[in-house]
């Protein structure tokens, strides 16, 4: 089996080895995802493309740890992911990782300060730490005035705005975005990949899934996924900027 | 606290079900605390005496706790560990005060019995005790309402034909005891104030309590009692024992003149408390979890940004806590307001603020309001916990076992159909009871209690009276149906050498049978020269196993003829052993039947006393109102049954409710798909309806053997018993049926309306 590692400058942050994903009927066996083998290293962008069903959300939800693989081995950090007890996991999820998801996922009852804060809390960061490190995030993304508002107040790209602030307030390593930009218009698309592009810069790892091709391209690597295995596996130097 | 600012904003935006939740809950809690109140108001009875664990009282095996004057001497200073000792006996009697006659509750007792029950002296003359029979004292409500504010300091008081000298005033005997009396006499003078003369020797029985050392053994004492008084010949083979005092309240077995809990009610309606608290918790459950689809997303991003089970199982808990503070400050309120309407129809004052000074309950309060906080929070918040982020980010729904909530239901139903299984039993007895045929007559039967010195003028009062043409016939009687003396009953052994227990006596004149229109089935009635004559039962004369009655005594008088039996007793009590004895010394009843003209004959009745007893007070009954008032009592006790069971029946609605809203919320889809395809709303109507027919089927199957158990337990209180008829059972099974399906149709109706674009648009 060939790993194939595309940048040595990296050092790995997620190997997947022989990664299946299946759900059984009665009376055959669908698979997601069909031995699945990656590398990836820190400090990189990677796009997965590829069409309707190829896995690709699947493949994310597990490098996430929201899902389990079948089959096959996970390492995260030299650390055997498939073999984690849910308390490791919630570790993983509170100090490793944030989410972005396509529909936003804010709690509808809570300010924009206070969906900023949730993650903070369940880190269990000290109150006025947490206030100073969320004015913080306010003020990076301009939403200084927007602090106290709903998210039914804010259009959608506000509302990614604070899917991302509330995703990266914990200074997590790695950062999964599936389809962040599938709800919004193609103007506050390009906002949301910019800024994804400067928190790569800042070192940041990010994942992204995505159906949008220009958007695929923000990122340094395109994994394509067809019917479960991976199809092609490429690197740009100098991604386009949005 | 964050996440509680959080939880109050999704209940303000879901104002209808906060609504169902915070109100169905608050009701319950109220309801719950009305009955706690009483429960507790009824435990707490004859507890608050300082040495309420020591006080106990003799008590013999039969209905009867009474002991033999003597009993006083034979155990005071000879039993070691008995520190007090009082006999007692409570009755009604006639005083006279600005020369009118009144009634009034007396106490007979010694001196003791201050001791034991730690009364005050508000006021004492010296060292004055009961030690002389004509020293009387005085509770402080009654010389308030003789003297008013002043110390009745060297008054007198007019009891019977003597006059007495109030000596003193004692402090109230407690609202929450077994006691009730204006004014303490001795022991001696039990007698003379109720104007009945007795055959003293047999009648000096009183009730007992004793005041045992804290470090005595009750076991011992109660050998050494039995020791002491071997040669009171009637009780030798009774078996004595010691109850103690807070018992006393709830034994209503035992004949005495104290105030008895109702038991039964109290069982019943701590039932109905639990049944209640259960229905809450398994509301809350049922709303909450149905609360939908927006809580299961949060939940799930809660997880992915970072918590874990612990965290939202807190989350969840603190929330079931929030709601049920919220609740229980409501139920407060809502409590507090209807009170007094619960007060009226529980008999019973219901006083929910003294209940709030106690400690001990306010602790029983917050234990209450933390378990149901608790355990209404604890099944919703394990089954969300279960909620994972990828659930969430797929959309799938996340209960879709369908049956899920089926148990639930039927545990619901469960209480439901049990409790109307026993309402309708309940009333379904009273009226069996009501329309029993007693076996006398009791239409236009007046009973006139005579009272002071007027037992002693009846035959002239008699002869008066039946100068009316109205009036058709008298008898005077010792005792009446339905109002026997404790005193006068009696046991005997037959010529078998068995024991002949609970005869009860009725003196009678000749013409008792004739006025209350008994028959007789043997013999011949009583005629007024023959004295030392008595009529008695057949149930008496069937035990007895004679083969004719001639030559033969009972309790020394003999028997000439055999009545046929009638109800003497009461309506809870099955016809016993009954001896109609002719007259001897004076009646305490005239029974006069009226013909005709009911209010002259009151009238002719009323001046007829006066011209024989001037100022003698005019207090008569007649027989049917008297003893549909006692149907009454009982009919209340079931009213306050059933009103809280339909409180519960509704409580449990509540639930019904979330739980429909559950399931449809859950259905919209496929409501929405089978409607594009074609489905009439009848079907869906029937598709959405038919799992709650299958669970009220269910809940039916297992609930009418408990509830049948249950009513049969329950009849056994009664002599005459309805029967369990098999259409009560198939009535309560359609009833609830009826319930669950106009409680969940309006749901299902909505959701079968619904326009299924728009159940069907996604996101």
């Amino acid at each position: 089996m060939l790993v194939i590692l595309k940048k040595n400058t990296y050092t790995i942050m997620i190997t997947l080895k022989n990664i299946y994903k299946y759900y059984d009927n009665k009376f055959q066996r669908t698979f997601v995802l069909k031995d699945v083998n990656l590398s990836i290293g820190e400090g990189e962008f990677v796009s997965i493309m590829g069409p309707s069903g190829a896995g690709k959300s699947t493949l994310l939800n597990i490098i996430g740890m929201l899902d389990q693989p079948n089959e096959g081995e996970y390492f995260f950090m030299d650390q055997p992911a498939h073999e984690l007890k849910e308390k490791k996991k919630t570790e993983f999820h509170r100090n490793y990782v944030g989410f972005i998801f396509q529909a936003f996922h804010l709690i509808d009852e809570m300010t924009v300060a206070e969906n900023i804060e949730t993650p903070l809390i369940y880190k269990g960061v000290k109150s006025k730490e947490r206030q100073a490190m969320v004015a913080d995030m306010l003020d990076r993304f301009n939403m200084v005035a927007k602090k106290d508002l709903f998210p039914s107040q804010l259009s959608g790209g506000q509302q990614q705005l604070v899917g991302i602030a509330r995703a990266i307030v914990g200074k997590p390593k790695l950062l999964l975005a599936d389809e962040p930009t599938g709800n919004l218009h193609s103007d506050q698309g390009k906002e949301i990949m910019k800024l994804l592009q400067k928190l790569n810069e800042e070192g940041i790892t990010i994942i992204q899934v995505t159906h949008n091709e220009e958007f695929a391209k923000c990122g340094k690597r395109i994994i394509k996924l067809m019917d479960g295995r991976v199809e092609s596996d490429e690197t740009t130097n100098h991604p386009p900027t949005p | 606290m964050n996440f509680l600012k959080h939880y109050i904003r999704i209940l303000l935006r879901k104002r209808t079900i906060s609504a169902i939740t915070i109100g169905g809950y608050a009701i319950s809690m109220a309801v719950i605390f009305i009955l706690l109140a009483f429960i507790v108001n009824e435990r707490s009875i004859n507890k608050g005496f300082e040495n309420a664990d020591n006080i106990y009282r003799v008590i013999r095996a039969d209905m009867n706790s009474d002991v033999p004057q003597t009993f006083l001497d034979d155990v005071k200073g000879k039993v070691p560990g008995i520190e007090k000792v009082c006999l007692y006996s409570i009755s009604n009697g006639l005083y006279r005060f600005n020369n009118k006659q009144y009634m009034a509750k007396f106490l007979a007792t010694n001196d003791d019995f201050f001791d034991i029950f730690s009364f005050d002296f508000i006021y004492r003359t010296g060292n004055t005790n009961l030690h002389s029979d004509y020293n009387i004292y005085l509770t402080q409500q009654f010389s308030e309402k003789l003297y008013g504010n002043n110390t009745p300091f060297g008054e007198t008081l007019e009891i019977g034909q003597n006059t007495y000298h109030i000596v003193g005033v004692i402090s109230n005997p407690p609202l929450h005891s077994s006691f009730d009396f204006d004014v303490v006499t001795t022991l001696n003078k039990s007698v003379s104030y109720a104007g009945i003369s007795y055959n003293e020797e047999v009648h000096k029985m009183f009730g007992s309590f004793i005041l045992l050392n804290k470090n005595t053994l009750m076991d011992n004492t109660i050998g050494q009692i039995e020791g002491m008084i071997g040669h009171w010949q009637a009780f030798t083979d009774q078996k004595l024992s010691l109850q103690p005092l807070h018992e006393v309240y709830f034994d209503t077995k035992k004949h005495d003149n104290l105030k008895h809990a109702n038991v039964s009610m109290i069982l019943l309606l701590t039932a109905v408390a639990v049944i209640i608290l259960l229905m809450t918790i398994l509301n809350y459950a049922n709303i909450t979890i149905s609360t939908g689809h927006e809580r299961h997303m949060e939940i799930g991003i809660r997880k992915a940004t970072g918590a874990n089970k612990r965290n939202i199982f807190m989350q969840l808990i603190a929330e079931s806590l929030f709601i049920s503070f919220l609740s229980m400050f409501l139920a407060i309120v809502i409590a507090e307001l209807v009170s007094p309407f619960f007060s009226q129809v529980l008999g019973k004052q219901v006083d929910l603020w003294s209940l709030l000074t106690q400690p001990k309950i306010i602790g029983l309060g917050l234990l209450i309001f933390l378990a149901t906080g608790f355990f209404s929070g604890i099944y919703p918040a394990l089954s969300i916990t279960r909620i994972t982020p990828i659930q969430v980010i797929n959309r799938t729904n996340v209960f879709t076992k369908k049956g899920n909530r089926g148990g639930i239901i039927a545990v619901q139903f469960f209480f439901t159909i049990v409790l109307i299984t026993s309402l309708m039993f309940i009333n379904k007895q009273i009226n069996f009871v009501k329309h029993k045929d007693l076996g006398f007559d009791r239409e236009q039967i007046m009973r006139l209690s005579l009272k002071g010195e007027t037992p002693e003028k009846w035959q002239l009062l008699k002869e008066k009276l039946k100068t009316n043409p109205d009036i058709v016939s008298i008898s005077a009687t010792h005792g009446s149906p339905f109002a026997i003396y404790s005193s006068s009953s009696g046991s005997f052994n037959d010529s078998h050498g068995r024991k002949v227990e609970d005869v009860k006596i009725i003196g009678i004149d000749d013409d008792f049978l004739g006025t209350f229109g008994l028959t007789l089935v043997n013999g011949n009635n009583l005629t007024s020269s023959n004295s030392n004559t008595c009529i008695i039962n057949q149930h008496l004369f069937n035990y007895l196993e004679w083969d004719n009655f001639e030559g033969k005594e009972v309790f020394g008088s003999e028997v000439i003829g055999i009545v046929k039996d009638f109800n003497h007793i009461n309506l809870y009590n099955p016809i016993g052993h009954l001896q109609l004895k002719k007259l001897e010394g004076n009646p305490s009843f005239l029974n006069i039947k009226i013909k005709g003209d009911v209010a002259n004959a009151i009238q002719f009745v009323y001046k007829t006393l006066q011209e024989v007893e001037p100022g003698t007070p005019f207090n008569y009954q007649f027989y049917d109102d008297w003893i549909h008032s006692m149907y009454e009592k009982e009919e209340k006790q079931a009213y306050a049954i059933q009103l809280f069971s339909i409180l519960a029946i509704i409580i449990s609605c509540f639930g019904l409710v979330g739980i429909m809203n559950h399931i449809t919320n859950r259905r919209v889809k496929e409501i929405g798909i089978r409607k594009v395809n074609g489905a009439r709303i009848s079907e869906i109507l029937t598709m959405l309806n038919k799992d709650f027919v299958r669970w009220v089927a269910i809940a039916f199957v297992i609930a009418t053997p408990i509830a049948y158990y249950a009513m049969h337990k329950w009849l056994q209180n009664f002599a005459y018993k309805t029967n369990l008829s098999w259409w009560i059972f198939a009535l309560a099974g359609l009833l609830a049926l009826g319930i669950a399906l106009l409680t969940v149709s309006w749901q299902s109706w909505r959701a079968a309306t619904r326009n299924p674009v728009e159940a069907l648009r996604d996101e």
